[in-house]
């Protein structure tokens, strides 16, 4: 053994972690090695001294006790989720399974009246800044008093120096509040429920004056037209006394005034148009769908970005491929009903479930439909949809604060493109290079020998990287016979990792559908010339397999997973002469 | 080799199951019995903590023991020393992570997890160098091998404290040293030069 062996024998020692045949053995050799007892020792003097070259000890300050155990108990305690103090047992309400001060739920209506908004700071004396009082910077919209940008004289966001600023609009001038018929009933069922419990809680002795209060305010509430607040105060008093007129009367006409509100709200436009299909078409077959772009510019990235007004959209090209790998659409347009403002749920109805939905840290959805190749984001207040994002291979990356948002386009020049099977079956080789390129290796597939007999491969397999695909072609005629693509192609918007339905959604209805043992699922599209196998955990197409003829044969475990190649010709040896 | 009093277990169960309870104060009384080594395993771990951040991972070990108490995450059945060291080295690999993305302060805390250049750290004490040589370690196997051999954790304890196998355990502790004897060689301490 050298001392080069023993060099994490050596390393482990001062630690006492070696077992008895392994220090055994390191005592041996260091009996007969200087250097590795000259190691040891320096070892042994550095873990020594490594109880002494920590930083000292410094005292525990006196108040930490102190902070952390009322850090504990505001931990520990439950806090409203409107106002977010600390709320004990007594003062409770639970609703939606979430805890609020019992006042805090009451004035809910705020909630429904007007999204909550994050509170601001402002960039240069970070102290709390109101919407009406705030300016942003022109540039990186860093919020400032208006004072302390004027005294600062430029934006104090690091890195910026943008002297302009832009102020908040009007806010009586923002689009008017979307009421949300369904929420506030429920909202103000709850609160109805709730405030009827506080009143019911009470003696009956006092059940008139509150009654009175529940009237009272549920007038205050009519008046002001929250309407929603209004209708659970009334509920609340009915509960309470079912036969008051006033409560009944009141009720009814909150009933009434929310029925209105809600045939105001404005239903997704019917004008809106059907996205075409996008991903992978030309730019010329953008032209033809879209029309003409009101802006065409080059990106650094190398894409080409066409931008359409009216309704909004936004192409970006892969001028290489000359292929859209990328769009976004806004509102006007229209994917299977599915547009700007749909609500989840909906989308849900239209889309089906979605392949993925990532849920991000604010409890968000985002929705991803491979198929469609169609990113989903519901990132308003109320859960719908803010923008159409077509892209290849969609997905939804954390983004600096740990949310989801934006779905990231493919990076430029990345396989991470779906590339469409061209047509094979047939083709000559010098074809198929013309098609997919040059092939990253060829070879003529050896011939097997077996006892007494051999196999001849007469076929050639061409492979391909990135995408991967392999193609086997008949040395005899020179045509390919068989074809196997992997992950990144795509035939008719089938690709590897769909499921079964969402095939038949794209191909319809298989000319085959052979089962194997495992109970996997085989299609074959005799017109296509196409077989795709389900396998996996999940039974999804494992590859798309273009052969004419040929049909699935079971392998050594009897399934049928693998597809038939081209016949090889089984040829007897001729037996050795005998002597 | 520490060995925690059979009472002293007892006492940090029926602790623990107080937290779980939601009773603060209970957390008060760990503190009291396990700050001093907590704090001690923190600074030795030289991740680079000042005074104001030293304070802030010591609220945060005890916070996080307190939020797996309430989420039943610790097994009474098993010794807390180590669960809580374990506790306080996560807290403060997070830390160095944190000051990994943030400014130095100054040269002599490098939070990156990397020493200062070795040929700095040669020509000075070697009491210098051996803490150069640790600093130089990855945070996480700095760790390992100050809970071996400053705090005595056993094999068993090391595990609990990294929440994995005693082989895996022991497997990094071995790592570890084995870069740890390798730093030295860098900072200057050549057994070569003892010898000759």
């Amino acid at each position: 053994m050298n001392c080069a062996e023993l060099e994490a024998t050596i390393a482990e020692l001062p630690l006492g972690t070696l077992a008895p045949e392994e220090k055994a053995r390191l005592d041996e050799h260091s009996a007969a090695c200087a250097e590795c007892r000259a190691s040891i020792a320096q070892l042994e003097a550095a873990y020594a001294e490594l109880g002494g070259a920590g930083e000292k000890d410094e005292p525990l300050p006196a108040d930490l006790r102190g902070r952390i155990v009322a850090a504990a108990k505001a931990s520990l305690a439950a806090k409203c989720a409107s106002c977010g103090t600390p709320v004990s047992e007594q003062e409770a309400a639970v609703f939606d399974s979430t805890t609020y001060h019992v006042e805090c739920l009451a004035k809910a209506r705020v909630k429904t009246a007007a999204p909550e908004r994050p509170a601001m700071s402002c960039t240069f004396c970070h102290d709390r800044l109101t919407r009406d009082a705030s300016v942003f910077c022109a540039t990186c919209l860093a919020p400032h008093h208006d004072e302390c940008f004027r005294e600062h004289r430029r934006c104090a966001a690091p890195g910026c120096s943008e002297s302009r600023v832009v102020r908040p609009a009007d806010p009586s001038a923002t689009r008017p509040r979307r009421f949300r018929w369904p929420l506030a009933l429920v909202a103000g069922t709850g609160i109805a429920a709730l405030s009827a419990a506080a009143l019911t809680g009470r003696s009956h002795a006092d059940g008139k004056v509150r009654i009175d209060v529940a009237l009272r305010e549920g007038a205050s509430a009519l008046g002001e037209r929250h309407f929603d607040v209004a209708l659970a105060r009334y509920e609340a008093a009915l509960v309470v006394d079912p036969t008051n007129d006033e409560a009944r009367r009141g009720a009814e006409k909150c009933h009434a005034e929310l029925a209105a509100e809600a045939a105001k709200i404005p239903k997704p436009s019917s004008t809106a148009r059907e996205v075409p299909a996008l991903l992978g078409q030309s730019r010329a077959q953008v032209v033809a769908a879209l029309g003409v772009p009101s802006s065409e510019e080059e990106k650094t990235s190398g894409w080409t970005k066409l931008v359409y007004r009216s309704p909004s959209a936004t192409v970006y090209l892969d001028p290489a491929r000359d292929a859209v790998v990328h769009a976004v659409l806004s509102e006007g347009w229209s994917f299977r009903g599915v547009q700007v403002g749909t609500h989840r749920a909906e989308a849900l109805n239209l889309l089906g479930v979605p392949e993925k939905d990532q849920p991000d840290i604010n409890g968000g959805h985002h929705f991803v439909y491979a198929t469609y190749g169609l990113a989903l984001s519901f990132d308003g207040p109320d859960e719908t949809i803010s923008s159409l994002v077509f892209t290849q291979k969609p997905e939804f990356r954390a983004d600096l604060n740990g949310g989801l948002s934006t779905p990231v386009p493919p990076e430029p020049g990345s396989q991470g493109s779906m590339r469409e099977v061209p047509s094979l079956l047939g083709k000559s080789k010098a074809e198929v290079v013309k098609l997919l390129g040059a092939p990253f290796s060829e070879e003529t597939l050896p011939d097997e020998k077996g006892k007494g007999f051999t196999i001849k491969h007469d076929w050639i397999k061409l492979s391909y990287r990135k995408p991967t695909a392999t193609i086997f072609i008949d040395k005899a005629t020179e045509k390919v016979l068989l074809a196997t693509f992997y992950t990144d192609w795509s035939f008719r918007g089938v690709h590897v990792g769909m499921h079964p339905t969402q095939v038949m959604d794209l191909l319809g209805e298989p000319d085959d559908d052979t089962l194997d043992t495992s109970g996997d699922h085989h299609f074959r599209y005799r017109s296509h010339g196409l077989l795709l196998p389900f396998e996996g955990p999940d039974k999804t197409v494992s590859m798309l397999v273009i052969n004419e003829n040929g049909g699935f044969a079971p392998d050594i475990n009897g399934n049928v997973s693998t597809p038939v190649r081209p016949a090889s010709k089984r040829v007897n040896d001729p037996e050795p002469p005998k002597k | 080799m520490l060995v925690e009093p059979t009472d002293a277990r007892d006492q940090d169960a029926r602790d623990m199951e107080r937290c779980r309870e939601g009773d603060a104060e209970a957390l008060g009384d760990l503190y009291d019995r396990h700050a001093r080594e907590v704090q001690r395993l923190l600074l030795a771990l030289r991740v680079g903590l000042d005074r104001a951040s030293l304070d802030d991972a010591l609220q945060e070990t005890f916070l996080r023991l307190l939020a797996d108490a309430k989420r039943g995450r610790y097994d009474s059945s098993r010794p807390l020393r180590p669960y809580l060291l374990g506790m306080a080295r996560n807290v403060a690999v997070t830390f160095a992570r944190r000051r990994r993305e943030a400014p130095m302060a100054n040269e002599s805390e490098r939070g990156d997890g990397r020493a200062e250049p070795p040929e700095l750290a040669i020509g000075r004490e070697t009491s210098s160098r051996v803490a150069a040589a640790l600093v130089a370690l990855d945070p996480e196997m700095r760790s390992l091998l100050v809970l071996k051999h400053e705090h005595g954790l056993t094999m068993i304890e090391l595990a609990a404290a990294l929440r994995c196998s005693v082989p895996t355990a022991r497997a990094r502790l071995g790592e570890a040293a084995v870069r740890f004897a390798r730093e030295l060689r860098r900072c200057g301490l050549d057994p070569k030069e003892s010898v000759s």
